[in-house]
């Protein structure tokens, strides 16, 4: 009697805890499929224009112009406004980035520290623009799925040096294209939202073509479109240099 | 136009035509102008001497693959109303200027696709430190602005990029001649040498002579570098065979205009040029724990330069010879390192053993150069406070230090519009540098408008 009350016992424990780690598994899967999603193409290149907008509505505007080749390597550089024309920003492996002052000719090497900065004003930080694979700085804790998404929540591994402990994302099931995002703090504080929009297939990827990236601290808000977004270029990974980020265009 | 200047353009245009013609791809116009108005603050109320700049520029891009930029720098010194004895006064004999500032052609993949090759007036920054390089040597100091070290002045110049690798380069730069400093009222009188064997009494005058070195092969400037990159680390090492950036005094003489030379006062007529030179550079730069991290020295191996010092009274005249530089070699670096505070802060600190005016074995100065900067409403504004601590002797150093203190506020209430107001407050002991600048001390009201 004792024997089976402790078998019963034990396979309710067994049951509780199999189920768990199922869930946990379906959300990893999930994340993987969207970290995929994210890091299929080759490479991408776009002009990339930014607006940013202060919760009273007054408006400023960037253009940029974008590369990205896998997880790592990403070139950016000015166009608008005349301010800031030509300026360049590099980031290759291991958070190396380099930044290109037209006005003084000049590649510099900045410290990743300034990663959880804002970039030039927006709501984005560089780590936010710089990310590409979730898997490698948080791990998928929980999914629900209703209405043909899914929502998977992500939490911050402990050794990452990442600015959001937590992240809340809707995603496309099929097309692994990610909706909408809530960043949170380590403490639990809503940080930013953002909203995808415009998702269309380019060559053999589904892409948003538009983000609105939502401070809620201040009501600013960001707005980032892709335009002429090409992928699979051939980018050597030559491209991403100083050499590069010193040229004109 | 000279002969040299000839053959300069031709090798300008032999550049060009090693180019497929291609149609421009991108033709810019742009540029910036600065309204900048200083009040002293050693003579509250009085405009400090200082200038307006409008600087355009032209650029055109062709397929990424060459690149054409032109720009002019236009300086107006002050209002229309100056007189000429405040001219004189500021050292200064012209109201306005217009100088070629850049004009370059870069052209990647010259015939080897690993070859960019940058032909022109151009900047050619070398060095990792940040704005104080004791490698960076070709382009001569712009310290018309006291608030603003790290200003140079474009050279002519041709440079040859080699990339062997993504991250391995080597560089060559020949230029046909060294440029004179753009020098700060008054700062001809830090120029090494002006003292030496001066007589006894106040000199009523003080006209500057300075020998430019002239184009050609014996005044041309040369240097190599081969960078890289390997474990996190990018490194150069570099040589340099040129001009130093500030003049020395070669000759001064002295005139008493009174024949019987019972009146102490003379008129000093001051001969200076540029000291040849020899730089061994090495530089590295890397990052720990996200602070960027950076070192930059130099072993300097300069030409030794007499200095002759003559004082005429009536038909008497007395000759001193002295050194107003050793030939000895000497090393000057630069350490430091910047971090990026959650929040907002930036600090940067470095540590730079030798500045601009400083030179000769065992005549460097010690500089602790401070930065603490936080940008506030979206980069609307930014507020900085900079700080350097000067030392001249470590064994006496409350009797022989200095200091120099830039706080700044930029305001950007739209774009390409930029609202600043900052200034100096410098001071110091026994030889230092920044104790000079003691009577430059001055607040600044600057307009930019980017275009």
């Amino acid at each position: 009697m004792r024997t089976q009350a402790i078998r019963i016992v034990a396979g309710a424990v067994f049951a509780a805890l199999s189920a768990g780690p199922a869930r946990a598994q379906d959300a990893a899967w999930v994340l993987e499929r969207v970290d995929s999603t994210l890091t299929a193409p080759k490479d991408i290149v776009a002009t990339q224009r930014v607006v940013l907008i202060d919760a009273d509505g007054r408006q400023k505007e960037r253009t940029l112009r974008v590369y990205q080749q896998g997880l790592d390597r990403r070139l950016a550089k000015f166009v608008t406004p005349a301010a800031v024309r030509g300026v360049g920003f590099l980031r290759l492996a291991d958070d190396q980035m380099y930044l290109y002052l037209p006005a003084f000719r000049r590649v510099r090497r900045i410290a990743s520290s300034i990663k959880h900065e804002d970039f030039m004003g927006t709501d984005l930080s560089y780590e936010d623009l710089s990310r590409t694979h979730f898997g490698n700085d948080y791990r998928a804790v929980g999914m629900t799925s209703a209405e043909q998404v899914h929502t998977l929540t992500l939490e911050a591994r402990p050794d990452a040096d990442v600015s959001y402990g937590k992240i809340v994302m809707r995603v496309l099931p099929e097309r692994w294209v990610i909706v909408d995002m809530q960043l949170f703090a380590r403490d639990g504080r809503l940080l930013k939202t953002i909203a995808a929009s415009d998702i269309r297939q380019v060559g053999e990827y589904w892409m948003a073509h538009r983000l609105e990236v939502r401070t809620v601290r201040d009501g600013h808000r960001t707005v980032l479109e892709y335009e002429d977004l090409q992928v699979d270029t051939g980018l050597s990974d030559d491209f991403f240099s100083q050499r590069q980020l010193k040229r004109s265009s | 136009m000279t002969v040299a200047r000839t053959r300069w353009l031709t090798v300008l245009g032999a550049a060009l035509l090693g180019v497929q013609p291609v149609a421009a791809q991108d033709l810019r116009f742009g540029g910036f102008v600065r309204l900048d108005r200083r009040i002293s603050l050693v003579d509250p109320g009085r405009l400090a001497d200082f200038y307006h700049v409008f600087r355009p520029e032209l650029s055109a891009s062709f397929e990424g693959q060459a690149e054409v930029v032109v720009s002019l720098d236009a300086r107006f010194y002050g209002l229309k109303a100056r007189s000429a004895e405040e001219l004189a006064r500021a050292n200064r004999h012209v109201r306005s200027s217009v100088t070629l500032w850049e004009a370059f052609a870069r052209i990647s993949g010259f015939v080897v696709s690993p070859l960019d090759l940058t032909v022109g007036k151009q900047r050619i920054l070398w060095g990792a430190a940040d704005g104080l390089n004791p490698t960076d040597r070709f382009n001569a100091y712009d310290l018309s602005d006291l608030t603003d070290f790290t200003a140079r002045v474009p050279v002519w110049a041709v440079r040859g990029e080699y990339y062997a690798t993504a991250d391995w380069r080597i560089e060559a730069v020949w230029t046909p001649t060294a440029h004179r400093p753009i020098l700060s009222p008054g700062m001809d009188d830090l120029v090494g040498g002006a003292g030496h064997g001066a007589p006894p009494g106040p000199a009523t005058s003080r006209t500057g002579h300075f020998e430019t070195p002239s184009f050609g092969l014996r005044n041309s400037q040369y240097g190599f570098k081969v960078a890289g990159g390997a474990a996190g680390l990018d490194f150069s090492a570099s040589y340099f065979d040129g001009f130093d950036g500030i003049p020395a005094v070669r000759r001064v003489t002295f005139l008493s205009p009174d024949a019987s030379g019972s009146t102490p006062m003379f008129d000093a007529h001051v001969w200076s040029m540029l000291p040849r030179i020899r730089v061994l550079g090495a530089d590295v730069a890397a990052e720990w724990r996200g602070v960027g991290l950076w070192a930059e020295g130099g072993i300097v191996l300069p030409d030794g330069v007499e200095i002759v010092t003559d004082v005429v009274t009536g038909s008497d005249s007395l000759r001193e010879r002295g050194m107003a530089i050793e030939g000895k070699a000497y090393a000057t670096w630069t350490v430091g390192g910047d971090y990026r505070f959650r929040g907002g802060w930036y600090l940067n600190l470095q540590w730079a053993h030798g500045l601009f005016l400083d030179r000769g074995a065992g005549q460097l100065h010690d500089y602790l150069i401070g930065k603490l900067e936080r940008r506030l409403l979206r980069e609307t504004v930014t507020v900085s406070l900079q700080g350097v601590v000067e030392v001249v002797q470590w064994s006496n150093w409350s009797d022989h230090a200095g200091y120099g203190v830039y706080p700044k506020v930029v305001y950007s209430p739209v774009d390409n519009v930029d609202l600043s107001v900052g200034g100096l407050l410098a001071g110091g002991r026994g030889d230092a540098l920044f104790g000079h600048f003691g009577d430059l001390n001055q607040v600044y009201l600057r307009v930019e408008v980017s275009f």
